[in-house]
């Protein structure tokens, strides 16, 4: 609609143009202030309430946590590296050297071996009766029963000490 | 008649400032609101950016210099705080000035407080299609029918540069609704 069918900028304003279309609730001018001094009281309020910080705190938090959250370089003991390192080398080194100086000792033999070497190990339990058996043939074994010079009253001690059904389970 | 030099001397004095801030508010609270409506177009906003320009005057009162009057420097901080409230809400809504101005101007009609006719809603979308210093510019004369040497304060632009721009404004304006 064009006022007054005219377009005309001058008659646009004698057309009461100006006249204000924007409008305000009811009674709104009447309260303005009191609302202005609650938003400043509670301004003050809420500034009261907070904690205060350091003025830069915001500024620094990022770099703070950064730092803190970085791994710093571990500095690493040459000496425990070289324990850590070296110690099982030394042992497999040793348990090498003492496999060679084994292999190249003469071989074995049962008359190589003293009495207590057999009671050590049997005892220790390194060797049971079982590989005793594999390793020696039957007669072998024979003679060293045959060689134990054991007289009855021990014998007879040795069982009265060592409950019978004891030696059957342990058996 | 409240003498402004005595008011603003009352403002700056913490014993009489609530007193003497309550008189500026009755003062100047419709003068204010009615400028800034005219720029946020809406009730609601400019009932925001109301408040604001009143707390950021309360809060700056002691810087004020008192080299140009004291409701010039309320104007501009009016002014400044709506085209502030524009660009803020344009950039929420992540849209540009222009476009925002459009959709408030298309939605006056469904505003509860605004009962514009027709030619009034061509004349707000002739204002909208100015650059922002012309609409300023026309608002605060046509409507406030402000002096020029009262709004060279507010705008801190010449009276000439200023009735140039009017000059300008009216000419489109005519132009925009010759065309609708």
């Amino acid at each position: 609609m064009k006022p007054n069918n005219t377009n005309n900028f001058k008659e646009l304003n004698d057309s009461n143009l100006q006249k204000n279309s924007f409008e305000v609730p009811d009674n709104y001018f009447n309260n303005i202030e009191d609302i202005v001094f609650a938003k400043l009281k509670a301004e003050v309020l809420y500034k009261n309430d907070t904690p205060e910080i350091p003025n830069d705190y915001f500024d620094e938090i990022d770099s703070t946590i950064l730092k803190k959250i970085t791994p710093k370089n571990k500095v690493i003991s040459l000496r425990n590296r070289i324990i850590k390192i070296g110690a099982p080398i030394a042992i497999a080194a040793s348990i090498l050297f003492a496999v060679i100086l084994t292999n190249n000792s003469q071989a074995v033999t049962f008359d190589s071996l003293s009495t207590a070497d057999l009671d050590y190990w049997i005892e220790q339990e390194i060797i049971n009766d079982t590989e005793i058996a594999i390793i020696f043939n039957e007669n072998e074994l024979s003679d060293i029963y045959l060689e134990t010079n054991a007289s009855e009253d021990e014998i007879f001690n040795y069982l009265k000490n060592n409950e019978i059904e004891n030696l059957i389970y342990e058996n | 008649m409240i003498d402004e030099k005595e008011l603003v001397k009352q403002l700056k004095n913490s014993k009489t400032q609530e007193v003497a801030f309550r008189a500026l508010m009755s003062l100047y609270k419709k003068r204010l609101y009615w400028h800034i409506r005219k720029i946020v177009l809406s009730h609601d906003d400019a009932d925001d950016v109301l408040q604001n320009t009143f707390i950021k005057v309360f809060k700056n009162i002691h810087s004020f210099k008192e080299d140009s009057k004291l409701y010039s420097w309320m104007y501009r901080i009016a002014t400044n705080e709506s085209i502030s409230f524009i660009n803020k809400k344009a950039k929420n809504l992540n849209v540009d000035i222009s476009e925002l101005q459009h959709t408030l101007v298309d939605s006056l009609s469904n505003d509860v407080y605004y009962s514009g006719d027709e030619i009034q809603n061509i004349l707000q979308k002739a204002i909208i299609a100015l650059p922002q210093k012309q609409q300023l510019v026309f608002k605060m004369k046509y409507f406030d029918e402000m002096k020029y040497t009262d709004m060279s304060e507010i705008l801190e632009t010449s009276v000439g540069a200023l009735k140039a721009s009017y000059f300008h404004a009216t000419k489109k304006i005519e132009e925009f609704i010759k065309s609708h």
